[in-house]
């Protein structure tokens, strides 16, 4: 199905350029009109499948160029004298001419006899059966001349009539554009297109392309390569995501049967339910060293870290302090760390070495007299011991800070 | 503004154009229906506003054919009065004629002041054979212009109008328009209007309209001019036949020929047979005639005397004498009426044959006068 659509663009300066000649003479005028036509083969893709054609011929009139008179190529029954319209054109080509008009004052909008055979005769003179034929009729509305109208139309032979086709007026912008330009406006001036041809090679490339796009098509397309490493490596870290969420799932059941084992073991060899593990010895020790502290020897702490002190343990845990950890109760006598204490820094610097050599000793006391319990030494040195072995080594600057 | 008279059009155009239209508005007459002339409306300039008048360039003429009216607009310029005039057609858009076969546009002569009025009648004559063409779209009302055309009595006077489709039927329609080749040259001048007011050519129109393709409804009409009306007793005396259903034109126009031409005849033979009715009269009672219409003889009076008593006798002759009986009136020259007129009686019957040539009549007339006179005194006496 082919549909075929014929239209006339015309520019508003040559349209006022028209008006302003005629106004402007006491009499009809008429001349030749040049510009080029177009044609658009459009193909809409439906989903009823069947293929819609339109065929758009657009005609854009660019130029007008008036005669100096009346019946000026052609005679009294409108032949053509085709030397007079190459002098009328002068330098432009005949190809360019694509119509004619004519503006006739107060009469119809409506061609006249011998119009017709004229235009009959120009198309075959000019070998152009696509020639259109303007007409602008300017007329008075009122009678006191305070209203005039123009009315104008472009005309094409259709067979033995004429029709008229749609005139539309390309001002600076067209309300009726919905669509992208297809087609830019072209011009004859020769001045327009030598400064066009001057500076075309910043804007477009060899192939007639512009410059521009090309270089964005190459960003777009650097663009699309970032784009493309950055899936890669979002996909391998998922995948790798995955897998450490898989192990962790695996160990966390591995952890959970071994709980639930040795749950079981101790079901079967206690009997009492199961409890958190208390850290018995660390509470005794605590409460030993702290006794009525309570924020010391809370077991609970709040989101904030602050120690809870209605967390307490109050529980006796009957632990023989003296004999699991002895060394809690010498640290614990209170003029003994005291004198230590007061001693301060130079006392501290000038220990004699002797002293300094018994830290290890008393040290080791501690670990023969316990040495059943299954208890280790390390970590065992006090921050006294740790100062005085550190000054055979390093000058280190006493503090004040509690010891534990 | 678009009724005004020819002088105040002719006023309004420009100077240099004046001339043409002047033949046209005064002496344009084209087509068969002489009787209507050309007219001219809607002047309009081809000038801007700034320019000083007389300088309307551009009007509408009106062209009577086949009983239609065509507005064709016709375009000068006042500024290039040389030039010839182009022409906007009306509504007949698809009307194209052939320049070339215009000879008074080829060769266009703004300084003959008939030339514009050729050039419409030539453009008449190319818009008939338009018309003509058209009529190929109905093969019925093609024949009856075919067969119309092959007599030659018809075929050289003959509008045709095939006008557009009805658009609320879709039905074509078409009119013709013929003159019919009657004489009426014998008719006696004294029957015709005041010449000087009607001074146009004598002619006799048949109108026939087509409403339809297929010929199934005709509507004929009669149009004669006014001075051959008048002859003929008016509008009211002459009715042409209904077209027969199934007919054609070829066999009904004869018909209304013959009835106009017996018509035309009838009125000169009355015209004759009134003269000599007079002639005779005359003769047989010679001293007695006090006046008679010598022009048109349709009246006579006589005075009659019986005895020292005098009676005049008024002879009216009717239009259609001998066919139609006169009409004796006597009028008593003594006696009056209570409305102060001269008594009088009309007689319009008595022993009458239309066969009785004039002398015949004279002869009659003279006892009948005797017998009438006998009855108007008795009945002046009873009065």
């Amino acid at each position: 199905m082919a549909e075929s659509n014929s239209s006339v663009r015309i520019s508003g300066f040559v349209l006022g350029s028209l008006m302003f000649q005629h106004f402007n003479s006491d009499s009809d005028v008429e001349g030749l009109i040049l510009g080029e036509s177009k044609a658009e083969e459009r193909s809409n893709i439906t989903d009823s499948q069947i293929e819609n054609i339109q065929f758009e011929h657009t005609i854009n009139i660019q130029k007008h160029i008036s005669c100096r008179k009346l019946n000026s190529f052609y005679n009294r029954i409108g032949e053509v004298n085709q030397d007079e319209i190459r002098h009328i054109l002068s330098n432009y080509k005949e190809e360019n001419v694509i119509g004619w008009y004519k503006q006739r004052r107060n009469t119809d909008q409506q061609m006249t006899f011998r119009e017709q055979v004229v235009h009959e005769n120009l198309k075959k003179a000019l070998s152009n059966h696509e020639l259109i034929f303007l007409l602008l009729t300017p007329s008075e509305v009122t009678s006191s001349g305070s209203t005039h109208k123009l009315e104008y139309a472009v005309y094409r032979s259709c067979g033995s009539q004429y029709r008229s086709v749609p005139v539309l007026v390309s001002n600076l912008g067209l309300l009726e554009q919905q669509d992208y330009w297809r087609l830019s406006a072209s011009c004859l001036s020769v001045n327009y297109n030598r400064a066009v041809r001057k500076h075309s090679s910043r804007f477009f490339s060899s192939d007639g392309s512009l410059q521009e796009v090309d270089e964005i098509n190459d960003m777009n397309n650097s663009l699309q390569g970032e784009l493309k490493m950055a899936c890669n490596e979002v996909e391998e870290s998922e995948r790798l995501v995955e897998k450490l969420l898989a192990d962790v799932s695996a160990l966390r059941r591995t952890v959970s049967e071994r709980k639930e084992e040795q749950r079981k073991h101790i079901k079967v060899g206690d009997s009492t339910p199961s409890q958190p593990q208390e850290n018995v010895l660390l509470c005794e020790a605590i409460k030993t060293l702290f006794p009525g502290e309570a924020l010391l020897q809370t077991k609970a702490l709040t989101f904030q870290g602050f120690p809870m002190p209605e967390f307490c343990c109050s529980t006796d845990h009957d632990i023989d302090i003296t004999t699991t950890l002895p060394l809690i109760l010498t640290h614990r006598l209170p003029k003994a760390r005291k004198a230590r204490l007061r001693g301060g820094r130079a006392s501290w610097r000038k220990r004699p070495l002797c002293e300094s050599s018994e830290a290890p000793k008393r040290r080791k006391c501690p670990l023969e007299e316990t040495e059943g319990s299954s208890l280790s030494a390390s970590g065992s040195e006090t921050e006294e011991d740790l100062i005085t072995a550190n000054q055979n080594g390093n000058h280190v600057d006493v503090t004040n800070s509690p010891v534990f | 503004m678009n009724n005004m008279s020819p002088e105040v059009a002719l006023n309004r155009i420009s100077p240099e154009l004046r001339p043409l239209l002047c033949s046209v508005v005064r002496n344009g007459r084209v087509g068969l229906d002489s009787t209507n002339c050309l007219r001219i409306t809607d002047l309009k300039t081809g000038c801007t506003s700034l320019t000083p008048g007389p300088c309307c360039d551009r009007f509408k003429l009106h062209i009577p054919y086949a009983g239609e009216t065509l507005k064709w607009d016709i375009i000068f310029n006042a500024q290039d009065p040389e030039l010839p005039p182009d022409f906007i057609f009306g509504e007949d858009a698809e009307f194209l004629p052939e320049p070339s076969e215009l000879p008074h546009l080829v060769q266009w002569d703004a300084e003959d002041p008939e030339c514009l009025l050729q050039l419409v009648k030539e453009l008449i004559q190319q818009y008939h054979q338009y018309q003509c063409h058209r009529l190929r779209e109905s093969s019925r009302l093609l024949f009856e212009y075919d067969s119309l055309l092959e007599d030659p009595d018809y075929g050289r006077s003959l509008e045709i109008y095939a006008g557009h489709k009805n658009s609320w039927t879709g039905e074509f329609s078409a009119r013709f328009l013929l003159k019919l080749p009657v004489d009426f040259s014998n008719i006696p001048v004294y029957l015709l209007k005041d010449t000087a007011l009607d001074p146009g050519e004598d002619v006799a129109l048949l109108f026939v309209s087509f409403e339809d393709a297929e010929a199934t409804q005709v509507f004929p009409k009669l149009y004669l001019s006014p001075s051959i009306e008048h002859a003929l007793g008016g509008s009211s005396a002459l009715h042409i036949p209904a077209f027969p259903s199934g007919g054609c034109l070829i066999d009904y126009v004869p018909q209304v020929c013959q009835l106009l031409t017996n018509k035309v005849q009838y009125v000169i033979q009355g015209y004759h047979k009134r003269r000599e009715y007079i002639a005779a009269f005359l003769s047989h009672f010679g001293m007695g005639v006090v006046e008679y219409d010598a022009e048109g003889f349709t009246k006579l009076t006589l005075l009659l005397m019986w005895k020292d008593f005098c009676v005049l006798v008024h002879v009216d002759l009717p239009l259609y004498f001998p066919r139609d009986q006169p009409t004796l009136t006597f009028q008593s020259v003594y006696h009056f009426t209570s409305s102060g007129q001269l008594y009088s009686q009309v007689q319009k019957s008595y022993p009458y044959s239309p066969r009785w040539d004039g002398n015949e009549m004279a002869k009659r007339a003279k006892p009948q006068f005797s017998a009438t006179r006998q009855a108007f005194c008795s009945g002046l006496v009873i009065k």
